[in-house]
């Protein structure tokens, strides 16, 4: 399929029962909702359960999208809310907690971990414990705009807020993982 | 946050106005604190950037293979309400069960003291929740009596549901059962179909002095996961839970959460069952639905 077809495109084929369309945009967007997913909620196996949760719910139900409105932020915004809910979920229960948290109670996990996570410099990883740290609308300014690129606008529309507010958020953020990282920075 | 904090970030992201830059420009030649803040902006920025990205562990045909959810019938607040009468009448019926046994002189929930003296360490809390899912009227004589005209070398009844079958299995953990007497039946009210597959569990662990079968009570599932709690007489506490999810067709990922020892441990895995079974001397029954 032409790698020139728009995803909302795709979406409305999908809407409409196609799922070889359905293939193409998991294909197209699985691992940048995985890493946003990984950046929101600190846990790299969350963020693969979030990730799944995503495409499997506009699967089951593709109305829930409407083709007039941008794919994109369509789908981060449900792999925010996603995030959130489970990170909600997740702080009321001690029992499973972040990897990183996990690791600093028991000790590094003996067993072999998904490729990206072993790879993560001390750096990296105080990094993205430091995200996993920031208050939740100071993460969504922070990933969306400075990890994943989007612009104020763009990350306005998947948090519900303006976009100068996204701006102050944004700015918080730095200023906290700046006072953070600085062993690193 | 001051001004400044802000205005660094939007020239950060070139998003300050021309005015405004430029004479936050000429602060930052003659200010080199403002000047570091922005390095440190600018080095925050470049190791954000080169955060390592995963690549995702399904495909569109993964997901696909499980069945299209129904379309809901009901309106929310109506789910809700008989979700909570559901619960309150399950409340009601549980107490009532119980208070009718203690009025009768049936209540023979082990006391604490009847458990320890019979090799059971668990508080009486985990261990009375598991009490209340057999028969009370038997006593651990009973139980015992019961348990030694067992044949060890029979396997576990296989259980039926409406739409497979789940074989509780003993395999290789059976040599190092210490006694028959404690097995008690699977707590079959507690089992629970997934979406797509059924999964049972049966885990135990060499670590533990007192080793046995260790049953698990599924406590909630959601799509794909099966989260539980090990609740097992021979353990010290109900302190061990255990999570398989289905990640892809083939691979599952595990998670074990093990304070039986003096120190906890967790346990995250993945692989297929074979490579976990191997992995963690551990019992997985996954039966997909067809």
């Amino acid at each position: 399929m032409d790698s020139a077809v728009t995803d909302e495109s795709l979406a409305s084929r999908t809407i409409e029962g196609d799922r070889a369309a359905f293939d193409l945009l998991v294909g197209r967007w699985r691992d940048r909702i995985v890493n946003l997913a990984w950046l929101l909620t600190g846990d790299r196996h969350a963020a693969e359960d979030v990730g799944q949760e995503v495409f499997l719910r506009f699967y089951r139900r593709p109305d829930a999208y409407d083709p007039q409105r941008p794919f994109a932020a369509w789908i981060c915004t449900v792999a925010r809310n996603l995030c959130h809910d489970r990170h909600r979920r997740e702080s009321t229960r001690t029992r499973y907690q972040t990897v990183a948290a996990t690791e600093r109670r028991f000790g590094p996990n003996p067993l072999p971990q998904p490729a990206a996570e072993a790879q993560l410099s001390e750096g990296e990883a105080a990094l993205r414990d430091a995200i996993a740290a920031l208050p939740e609308k100071f993460r969504d300014a922070y990933v969306l705009c400075s990890v994943r690129g989007l612009t104020y606008d763009e990350a306005s529309k998947i948090c519900g807020c303006p976009a100068k507010t996204v701006s102050t958020r944004l700015a918080r953020a730095r200023k906290r993982l700046v006072e953070r990282m600085r062993e690193w920075l | 946050m001051s001004r400044d904090d802000w205005f660094l970030s939007l020239l950060l992201d070139g998003r300050l106005p021309p005015d405004e830059a430029a004479a936050l420009r000429t602060r930052l030649e003659s200010e080199p604190a403002l000047a570091a803040q922005l390095d440190a902006l600018r080095r925050l920025q470049a190791l954000s950037e080169t955060l390592p990205m995963a690549r995702a562990e399904f495909s569109g045909a993964d997901l696909r293979a499980g069945p299209p959810m129904a379309p809901s019938r009901s309106p929310r607040w109506r789910r809700v309400g008989i979700a909570a009468a559901a619960v309150a009448l399950l409340a009601l019926s549980h107490g009532a069960v119980y208070w009718l046994a203690q009025r009768s002189g049936r209540a023979a929930l082990e006391t604490s003291a009847d458990r320890t003296r019979d090799g059971d360490v668990s508080p009486s809390g985990d261990t009375q929740w598991i009490a209340h899912s057999r028969d009370p009227i038997e006593t651990t004589e009973a139980m015992l009596t019961k348990a030694s005209n067992l044949d060890p070398a029979a396997p576990f009844a296989q259980l039926q549901t409406e739409l497979v079958g789940i074989r509780e299995r003993v395999g290789p953990l059976r040599p190092r059962l210490a006694a028959w007497a404690e097995r008690r039946p699977p707590m079959r009210e507690r089992a629970r179909e997934l979406s797509h597959a059924l999964v049972s569990l049966e885990v135990a662990f060499e670590e533990v002095s007192d080793p046995g079968i260790l049953s698990i009570a599924i406590s909630s599932i959601a799509r794909n996961s099966l989260r539980g709690s090990v609740s097992t007489r021979y353990l010290p506490a109900n302190a061990q839970s255990v999570r398989l999810i289905k990640i892809s067709a083939k691979r599952y990922r595990l998670e074990l959460f093990d304070q039986t020892e003096r120190k906890p441990r967790m346990v995250r895995d993945e692989g297929t069952l074979a490579e976990l079974r191997e992995r963690h001397d551990i019992q997985l029954v996954v039966q997909e639905k067809d």
